[in-house]
């Protein structure tokens, strides 16, 4: 981050050593414990709203969330990148579908990045992260040694971005990335999708997904303000009962995605990440 | 016609001798009425000048709103052929749902209501003579008809939301119900597919929910009416939709990958019009809830077809975007699926 940034909107600089410090925390902790980070991200969002006169031109939290979706499309691009790249890894027949995901995950980096770097008012700043800043290790295991453990490290990967992508909207309803976030957001459930029914499971998520890996049970848990996946109130209404009993609640939870907030996901993803952005 | 009738708070007689034999009056309310010449086979009891006057109430019928709420705004027109009428004049409901025609010459009427979200209806009316007697023409109508979805309010874009998952919840459902089902598809194809019905169907219902909890109607247009699916194709439509074949798996699946990208893409370019204030916020949070769940179906759908295949051909961009569509687009594109005639305002 350059100097002349800092000094120009230090309310920015506060939000974005946060989420660094939320990373640099996660990756220490690890794994579920992670979970139990300290929330510094709501505590810079206040410092944010005290200080939002200093920026007219666009809001704070629209980089801080652009740089977020950056650094976890970088993780999700170089997990596949990595994959695809692994002789025997994946095979033949599944190859296509991790090729085309791994395509759409690098648009996605380029796509936000050249949107960070189009920022003017302040100046955009974007996280760069190169290949060897991820490690893609599930519980001491190398995920590239093991075509199950590839797949289940995806599975969580695209669930937890759709979780990621949907629990920004809020943060910039108002800003003109709303659209192009949620064009970016649907298909990563899409990437989703798929890659469940590789692993042999339904597309979408029952409850709290009971049968997840314990790597990737954390995915479906509770986060910040949202609930987890096996949430059936919507809108305030318990809809198992409102709907009359017509529906049961693995169906009324596969037929609503859950948002999860920003520290919870950098903790599930912050493990994999080991290196820092220039 | 009958129900019309019968919703007649004071039925007049018959007044067909009443029929003006000449008439000629300025225009009023803007309506344009035709003088013409005697007709001098039927004898007139009626002094050429005479006028009534015609009123009525237009409310929601009450198999739809227990209330039978009054609707404001509706256009009424009292159209007549007679020999020396000719015309018609428009007046509109008020906030009571009350319209009134005065100095409405004599004659036969045929009196109609037409409104979005409604159908249409009409009833014909002999207005006869006389000063106190006025004649009542009550309207009950039945939501359904052309839909405007009015983008300029949240209850725009949740009815929106609220027409497309009725159409995919109504396919679904005719998917699974089809006597072929189980033969068409196999086992992991069917139980999909009765996941994505149920998935829908949880979508429509949700929908209707919280648009009645916050306060939508029938009448006030904020309650889309239970839509009238049509899958028998538009072979005149450009271009042409073909007739799903519920008992074809190509023709399933395809219609299916149809109407998830579409749904997916309709979301995505329906969220910058929920509003940033009140429930907005909260509108915006649900969409993305269902959003992504449509996503996942089409991506399933598409990988049914295609191996491999998350979506439908281009429909993911060089970006590595989904669509998002303009409500138009995505109106045009489910009017070939449906009875209704769907257009958007303010969007």
């Amino acid at each position: 981050m350059n100097s002349d940034f800092l000094n120009s909107l230090d309310a920015l600089d506060n939000a974005t050593t946060s989420r660094r410090e939320a990373l640099r925390r996660a990756s220490k902790l690890g794994g579920a414990a992670a979970l139990a980070v300290t929330p510094l991200y709501a505590m810079a969002r206040e410092t944010m709203a005290a200080k939002s006169n200093l920026s007219a031109a666009y809001a704070p939290q629209a980089h801080e969330v652009l740089n977020y979706a950056l650094t976890l499309e970088y993780l999700e691009y170089f997990f596949y990148k990595r994959g695809t790249e692994t002789a025997g890894l994946i095979p033949p027949a599944d190859l296509p579908l991790f090729e085309s995901i791994r395509d759409n995950e690098l648009a996605h980096v380029n796509l936000l990045r050249t949107t960070i770097e189009g920022l003017t008012d302040p100046p955009g700043d974007p996280d760069i992260y190169e290949e060897d800043d991820f490690t893609y290790v599930v519980n001491g295991a190398d995920v590239f040694a093991d075509y199950q453990l590839f797949l289940t490290l995806s599975q969580g990967l695209e669930d937890t971005g759709v979780r990621a992508y949907k629990g920004q909207a809020g943060a910039i309803q108002e800003t003109p990335y709303l659209t192009v976030a949620l064009q970016i957001h649907s298909v990563e459930a899409r990437h989703a999708a798929a890659v469940r029914r590789v692993r042999g499971s339904q597309g979408w998520i029952p409850l709290a997904q009971p049968d997840a890996p314990g790597p990737i049970a954390p995915v479906y848990g509770p986060g910040g303000p949202f609930p987890s996946e096996a949430n059936t109130t919507q809108g305030g209404v318990e809809l198992v009962a409102a709907l009359g009993g017509a529906y049961t609640a693995e169906q009324i939870t596969e037929a609503f995605d859950e948002a999860l907030d920003m520290e919870t996901v950098l903790a599930i993803a912050g493990p994999f990440i080991t290196g820092t952005p220039d | 016609m009958s129900d019309l009738i019968r919703s007649h708070t004071e039925a007049q007689p018959d007044s067909r001798a009443s029929r003006r034999s000449f008439l000629k009056i300025a225009g009023i309310g803007g309506a344009v009425l035709v003088a013409a010449g005697c007709d001098s086979n039927t004898p007139d009891p009626i002094t050429p000048g005479d006028f009534t006057s015609l009123m009525g109430t237009v409310t929601v019928a009450a198999d739809a709103d227990p209330g039978q709420t009054p609707v404001a705004g509706v256009t009424v027109n009292a159209t007549s052929t007679d020999a020396g009428i000719q015309g018609t004049r428009t007046t509109m409901t008020d906030a009571n749902g009350m319209y009134t025609f005065e100095n409405l010459p004599v004659g036969t009427y045929t009196v109609s209501v037409a409104t979005s979200n409604f159908v249409t209806e009409d009833v014909t009316e002999n207005v006869t003579v006389g000063v106190g007697s006025p004649s009542t023409v009550n309207f009950s109508l039945t939501p359904g008809g052309d839909i405007t979805l009015d983008f300029s309010n949240d209850f725009g874009v949740l009815n929106y939301a609220y027409a497309l998952e009725q159409l995919e919840a109504a396919f679904y459902a005719a998917v699974v119900a089809d006597p072929m089902f189980t033969s068409t598809f196999n086992a992991d194809e069917q139980a999909i597919l009765t996941d994505i019905a149920a998935h829908e169907g949880i979508h429509r219902d949700f929908l209707q929910a919280a648009i009645v909890g916050a306060g939508g109607t029938f009448a006030a247009r904020t309650l889309l009416p239970g839509l009238t699916p049509d899958f028998d194709g538009k072979p005149t439509a450009t271009p042409p939709v073909p007739a799903v074949d519920f008992a074809s798996r190509t023709s399933v699946l395809a219609t299916a990958l149809t109407f998830e990208d579409l749904g997916v893409g309709a979301y995505n370019g329906a969220a910058k019009f929920i509003s940033t204030t009140g429930n907005g916020p909260t509108y915006l949070l649900i969409a993305g809830k269902i959003v992504s769940v449509e996503a996942r179906h089409a991506s399933v759908i598409a990988g049914l077809i295609t191996d491999n295949a998350v979506a439908g051909e281009e429909v993911i961009n060089a970006d590595g975007l989904d669509r998002a569509l303009a409500p138009s687009a995505v109106l045009t594109a489910a009017a070939a699926y449906l009875e209704n005639g769907v257009s958007a305002i303010n969007a």
